[in-house]
């Protein structure tokens, strides 16, 4: 099977499995964990050396899927929709242990891991999905790798695949597709956000802009929050007390290159404040001529471990 | 009452075994001992001191813990096998790392306690 066919084939499985499983396309990022549970499939994350995950069939037995939460994030809920796909797609029992192969391996892989990939791809990145994150970020296509970052953190899709799926969309060529490959996300995040030394090579840099008005943010601890100032000292409004506003002397000691008016606002969230959710005002971003205070929400997510609650009863 | 001082020792070993099978069923699922209280309605510091094997579980207590945790109540009671098809399984699972490869099959044999499980609910 070559990946176009692939592709075919799977861009249809996924449909009509958003369509059965009650997914709304428009409102990224797909909720995979959930659609596993209303798939009849029992989820548990668990840490492993290797794996990626598991799904198991077995005649006589209950269908469960199986992630390895050592991996980043958006490399979970991949797995996660890979492995969605294996069961439906019916495939039996699969042990998924590299699904980080680069190109040329993949291309050796069975038809059925190509399906699933590719599934998971559609899964995750339909396009009224992608068109949805791109309006958030003021785009109808990105034109550099920190669009398709930004893009994929809205997404909850790992950065690679983001740039992968994107010539499926017709979003960007292939030649370019390949020069973004190249590019680390390590290189966008200090970009975006060069004032900050990261205490971890994982956590996220989500640059706030116009278009964030009324979006809710699932994020992570150790992630940072970058307002830009748009000529005002202090561009946070309102933020809730547990989000860590980062000093502003210490961010403008370590910016790398000189740069006019102030410092845009930082706000890191803390490894102790998984579970809270809150609201987030800022001011006047800049470019945009907006006068009202632009709101958003944050959702902080720990690691997920052990069984998916919705199986207790 | 028993005799003698190797059958009580064997006795208390078994309260220990049991404790500690329902303590990593519950640390598998990634269950804290007050859910499982506010679940079952057994006190948190009964649920840790049965995990402890420090107090007897009463059968009606472990019916709901076995229900809870989704395991058939021989299985906490050291009685039960591994499930031949898992078994079946572990042979044909054998290019993975020891760790997940155990990983695997305790998910697999999980599964198939499950739906045992889920077969054997009244139907109302």
């Amino acid at each position: 099977m070559t990946w176009l066919e692939a592709h075919r084939l799977a861009n249809l499985a996924a449909a009509q499995a958003h369509g059965d499983l009650g997914i709304d396309r428009a409102a990224p990022p797909v909720d995979v964990y959930r659609a596993i549970g209303d798939a009849g499939v029992v989820l548990m994350w668990r840490p492993m050396p290797r794996q990626f995950g598991a799904y198991i069939a077995e005649p006589g037995s209950r269908p469960g899927i199986l992630i390895n939460n050592g991996l980043p994030f958006a490399a979970q809920r991949q797995t996660a929709a890979h492995e969605l796909g294996h069961h439906r797609l019916r495939h039996g029992t699969r042990l998924d242990a590299d699904l980080d192969a680069p190109a040329a391996r993949r291309g050796l892989w069975t038809p059925e891991e190509k399906a699933a990939e590719a599934f998971g791809a559609w899964f995750l990145m339909p396009r009224k999905a992608v068109m949805a994150g791109l309006a958030v970020l003021g785009l109808d296509r990105p034109r550099a790798p920190e669009d398709v970052y930004r893009l994929s953190l809205l997404l909850g899709t790992p950065y690679l695949a983001t740039v992968r799926h994107l010539p499926n969309l017709r979003l960007a060529s292939q030649p370019v597709v390949a020069a973004w490959a190249r590019t680390s996300p390590a290189a966008i995040k200090a970009a975006l956000d060069p004032a900050t030394k990261p205490e971890s090579r994982r956590a996220d840099v989500w640059l706030i802009g116009t278009g964030f008005a009324g979006v809710n943010l699932t994020v992570r601890p150790g992630d940072r929050l970058v307002i830009p100032s748009a000529g005002h000292s202090e561009p946070v409004h309102d933020c809730p007390s547990w989000l860590r506003l980062l000093p502003a002397a210490s961010r403008s000691a370590r910016r790398s290159r000189p740069e006019t008016g102030p410092a845009p606002a930082v706000l890191e969230v803390p490894a102790t404040a998984i579970g809270m959710t809150g609201r987030v005002a800022v001011a006047n971003l800049a470019d945009t001529g907006r006068e009202q205070p632009l709101e958003f929400s944050v959702k902080v997510e720990g690691r997920p471990n052990g069984i998916a609650r919705r199986w207790i009863s | 009452m028993t005799a003698g001082g190797d059958s009580a020792a064997g006795e208390e070993s078994e309260w220990g075994d049991l404790g500690r099978r329902l303590r990593e069923a519950r640390e598998y699922l990634n269950l804290s001992q007050q859910f499982v209280a506010d679940k079952t309605g057994i006190p948190r510091s009964a649920v840790s001191d049965i995990e402890r094997g420090v107090r007897k579980v009463d059968s009606l207590e472990l019916r709901k813990l076995a229900r809870l945790y989704m395991h058939p109540v021989g299985f906490f009671l050291g009685e039960q096998e591994p499930s031949p098809e898992v078994r079946a399984l572990a042979r044909a699972v054998t290019d993975l790392t020891d760790q997940d490869r155990a990983e695997v099959l305790r998910f697999a044999q999980f599964l198939r306690y499950s739906a045992e499980a889920e077969r054997r609910k009244p139907r109302r």
